[in-house]
């Protein structure tokens, strides 16, 4: 298996990584709710991790369908049919209802772990706790 | 390259581990636990909270056995394991399966008489516990319901002792068993993966492990144990798994079993507690449907309403007022874990019958029916779509709206990945945990259990991982 | 059927639009006060509500607790429960078997249970328990439980629930098994049973020795009565079936010669003669679909053709009085009849 594939393994030493693509960057900020730009940094930080700690068959599956994905996103933006991110979020709302099972389970995992995330990082979160360690 | 010699390698220290040690540590063996995942004070984070998730958690909790539908859970990967996390309701193995297990898988001495006295062991030494208190409303709320409706409910017991305040600490492993193992000379290494067990050419007789440990500083190295025996109790995947990755593998890593649940998310006229799991139980469908509460800090009610609709905004605002709740099967069902060449996690896979399809639509909707008789004025199912309920008219759709691609379905159980009893066709070890055609390998967590117990198994799996301790003693 | 005196005045009858339960309400609604039927769409209650004033109809579906709180709105003590609503064969999926002969019968037990009726008599099936293991050997009460497909083990889950439910003291039931049943009311799809004997085209499987137990509608009716009406009947399981249980030959033997007494033409040389070997391959394939969650009724049913289904009537009739008056004969040509009387071509 790849070396950064392994590196999963030790713990984050950036926020930010190779291993969390472009689309799954803007997959989150789509799906994002909270107003401070804090609390989207944490919850993206959050969903990094999560993505790197995942067993590496799901994770692989996932890095499959994120570029199948953006890749027809990003034909669809060069068609000028998806223009900023409130259109990203209509799709992926729309996606989750798709017929299509990688689909759904691609866009209700990105969501379970922004909305987890952000209610238990934001500033009204269930005790308001400080950042996580990481 | 570091080596450790020991008597007995225990390998996982969660419910099972945890008891195999001790029980070896007190009859003066000479024991050492290798546990993954690292050590925490068990005060240190806040039950389901998201620190909670990433420091204890296998994957962050972030888990899935592929399948139509897929399930999703998670795995404790800490010293203690899943124990520092369960909502720790405990409840022993039904009576009636324990015959129907000890028939069909021809167990010896497995029946209820016996096992109550393991049990009973267990359960005073970590002290097992009903509320001193009035339940919390989140519970009272499900008691209210299911008395409304006639239907038979009950204040489960937990693993809690509480101080003359009333407050309430849950005897994990780390607070009980391990310190319990420890001042009788048991060693623990936390931080420390077991990559592959040694095992002799030959006989297959167990050598002892190979290990990486990793420092504090992030370093890591490999550590060889040798060990006369080996008990492996990493729990219902991690087992299969490196037994697998040993080269053992017949009847290792089939027949697992989970307890699939499907959730409701209830929004009350009045607040609710978010701290704790209720502790009351629907049992009117037992044994192969159950209702019970769900962990609802803010994080978990924002998932549980996602899962209905988009539109969460207002009972978000209101989540104070909210709690989740869930139906939970006994699944016909069954699934594989499967260790992956070069890859450190194994593949899950479960598949559920149509059966049991109807089972958890069936529960959705006398969760629903309990829910609203309780009181709560708004239900977000999980199910893709919903749709949201606020009268029992409303109810009656979930039926036909459960289909496969609909369900949103999750489990904290998992168990069944190798079989104990003497009929080896279904068995991977025989009744007392040992591995067929591997002397002195043994195993003894969750995945001896020859079926989900349709309870929290964390009792079954102390009762049977204590018997057979004992079994073992005899032998060393 | 004369009434009694010690009836329940009111019946609650799930399924009540079905094959068997259009022959229940008539036979129920003469002799109760009320006789609340469940039915699953607005089409239906009309032509139940006409038989006669005691007929009041509940529209809606048997798993749905709104529904069945409405079936079961002012229903006292003093009332049976005849729950005979099933799927026996699904549209498409094997799923419905579940939703409707579990999920329904738990849904029913719970409100009957909560409205405190004086009995619940549920219709269940031979399907539990499979095929007989010899051609001589017959169901009875002590028969073990066997299941035969999806249809079998929901229909065996549906008897585990009211007996559990008889057990804890929720309600007090009965359990009737039917077998393949006959007479008035049958669904239009049914007519291909006779159109294909009529032509000579119905399968034989094998060499036809193979015994079935059928059962004419009314002396299921009269057996469900006998089950509502005997104290001795309460917690109990029952077989009710016509005297005795026919070749498979026999069978399509005197279906023909009913056609025939109706006045239809006979055609063809009796039957299609099957070799044995056609039956096992369609349970093989039934299995398979089943396994996928689909279903062919077609290939079902020719996979229950080479076995013996048979049972023994002799406890129903020791202990309720159960006394089967219509032979086959007669009961196929009343059948007959009344497909032609209601504009069916055969």
């Amino acid at each position: 298996m790849s070396p950064s594939v392994v590196a999963a393994d030790r713990p984050p030493r950036r926020i930010g990584s190779t291993l969390m693509l472009r689309f799954e960057r803007e997959v989150v900020t789509a799906l994002g709710n909270a107003p401070e730009q804090s609390t989207r940094g944490a919850v993206e930080a959050f969903v990094d991790g999560s993505l790197r700690a995942l067993p590496e068959p799901i994770r692989l599956g996932l890095l499959g369908e994120t570029v199948i994905l953006g890749t027809y996103v990003g034909l669809l933006r060069a068609a000028g049919r998806v223009e900023d991110t409130v259109d990203l979020r209509r799709r992926l709302d729309a996606w989750e209802g798709s017929r299509i099972s990688y689909l759904r389970q691609y866009v209700h995992m990105f969501r379970s772990l922004v909305l987890f995330a952000e209610n238990e990082l934001g500033p009204d979160a269930t005790d308001a706790e400080q950042e996580p360690a990481a | 390259m570091a080596s450790i010699t020991t008597e007995v390698l225990v390998i996982g220290s969660g419910a099972g581990g945890a008891v195999t040690a001790a029980r070896l540590a007190e009859s003066g063996h000479d024991v050492l636990v290798v546990e993954e995942g690292p050590w925490f004070d068990a005060d240190e984070h806040e039950p389901f909270s998201l620190p909670e998730m990433v420091a204890k958690y296998r994957h962050r909790g972030a888990q899935v056995a592929l399948g139509n539908p897929a399930v999703a859970f998670g795995e404790g990967r800490c010293v203690g394991g899943s124990t520092e996390v369960n909502s720790g309701l405990f409840h022993r193995l039904p009576d009636h399966l324990a015959e129907e297990w000890q028939r069909t898988y021809d167990i010896d001495d497995f029946d209820p008489a016996t096992l109550a006295r393991y049990a009973t062991r267990v359960e005073t030494e970590l002290g097992v516990s009903t509320l001193p208190t009035a339940p919390p409303p989140s519970s009272a709320a499900l008691e209210r319901g299911a008395t409304k409706l006639g239907w038979r409910n009950v204040e489960f017991a937990r693993v809690f002792r509480y101080d003359e305040q009333g407050r309430g600490t849950k005897q994990t492993m780390s607070r009980t068993l391990l310190p319990k193992a420890v001042s009788a000379g048991a060693r623990i290494l936390p931080d420390c993966r077991v990559l592959r067990l040694r095992l002799h050419p030959g006989d297959g007789r167990a050598l002892g492990a190979r290990c990486e440990r990793t420092h504090p500083d992030g370093g890591r190295e490999i550590l060889d144990v040798d060990a006369d025996h080996v008990v492996v109790c990493a729990g219902a995947v991690q087992t299969p798994a490196l037994l697998q990755r040993s080269g053992v593998r017949r009847n290792i890593g089939r027949g697992l079993k989970l307890h699939p649940t499907v959730k409701i998310a209830a929004r009350f006229p009045h607040p609710v507690d978010h701290g704790d799991v209720p502790m009351h139980r629907v049992t009117e469908f037992a044994p192969h449907l159950t209702i019970g509460g769900s962990a609802s800090r803010k994080g978990q009610i924002a998932m549980a309403l996602a899962e209905a609709t988009h539109d969460i905004d207002d009972a978000l605002a209101d989540w104070d007022n909210v709690a989740v709740y869930y139906a939970a099967i006994r699944s016909e069902g069954s699934g594989r874990v499967r260790a992956i060449p070069g890859l450190k996690a194994p593949l899950i896979t479960y598949k559920l019958t149509d059966a049991d399809m109807s089972r958890l639509a069936r529960g959705l909707v006398h969760l629903g029916e309990v829910l609203l008789a309780a009181g709560a004025t708004e239900l977000y199912p999980s199910l893709v779509g919903g749709p949201v309920a606020r009268r029992l008219d409303d109810i009656g759709q979930w039926w036909d709206r459960s289909t496969r691609s609909n369900s949103n379905l999750m489990t904290v159980h998992l168990t069944s990945t190798v079989r104990m009893g003497n009929d080896r066709a279904l068995t991977g070890t025989d009744s007392y945990g040992q591995v067929w055609d591997h002397p002195h390998l043994h195993v003894n967590d969750a995945s001896l259990l020859p079926d989900a117990p349709g309870v929290n198994p964390q009792a079954a799996i102390m009762t049977i991982a204590s018997r057979n301790t004992e079994h073992l003693i005899t032998s060393l | 059927m004369s009434p009694s005196s010690t009836d329940n005045p009111t019946a609650v009858i799930t399924g009540a639009s079905g094959w068997l339960g259009q022959n229940l309400v008539r036979a129920l609604a003469p002799t109760r006060e009320r006789v609340r039927c469940l039915v699953p769409d607005a089409d239906s209650g009309p032509p139940l509500e006409l038989i006669a004033p005691s007929v009041e109809t509940v529209v809606g579906d048997v798993r749905d607790p709104a529904t069945v709180d409405r079936l079961f709105a002012d229903v006292g003590s003093a009332a049976s429960v005849f729950h005979a609503a099933a799927v026996i064969h699904p549209r498409k999926l094997t799923r419905e078997f579940f939703d409707v002969n579990v999920g329904g019968t738990q849904m029913v037990l719970d409100r009957a249970r909560r409205a405190g009726v004086e009995r619940v008599v549920h219709v269940s099936s031979n399907s539990p328990f499979g095929a007989n293991p010899t051609p001589d050997d017959r169901f009875d009460e002590d028969s073990p439980y066997n299941p035969y497909m999806g249809y079998g083990q929901s229909k065996w889950e549906a008897e585990t629930l009211v007996r559990t439910a008889h057990e804890r003291g929720d309600v007090a039931a009965v359990i009737v098994r039917a077998p393949w049943f006959y007479g008035p009311y049958q669904p239009s799809r049914q007519s291909q049973f006779f159109t294909a004997i009529r032509k000579g085209r119905f399968p034989l499987i094998g060499d036809g020795t193979q015994r079935r137990s059928m059962v004419y509608t009314e002396n299921l009716v009269q057996g469900l009565l006998c089950a509502d009406r005997s104290e001795k009947a309460l917690g109990n399981a029952y077989w009710v079936a016509d005297t005795e249980p026919y070749a498979l030959a026999d069978i399509l033997a005197t279906v023909r010669r009913a056609l025939e007494a109706e006045g239809l033409t006979l055609s063809g040389r009796g039957s299609l003669k099957v070799p044995r070997v056609v039956s096992e391959v369609a349970e093989k394939v039934d299995g398979f679909l089943q396994g996928k969650g689909r279903y062919s009724q077609a290939v079902h049913v020719l996979g229950e053709m080479k076995d013996t289904i048979a049972c023994d009537i002799g406890r129903a009739r020791d202990e309720i009085g159960y006394d089967p008056a219509v032979s086959l004969f007669e009961g196929m040509r009343a059948s007959i009849r009344w497909c032609l009387d209601h504009g069916e071509t055969l």
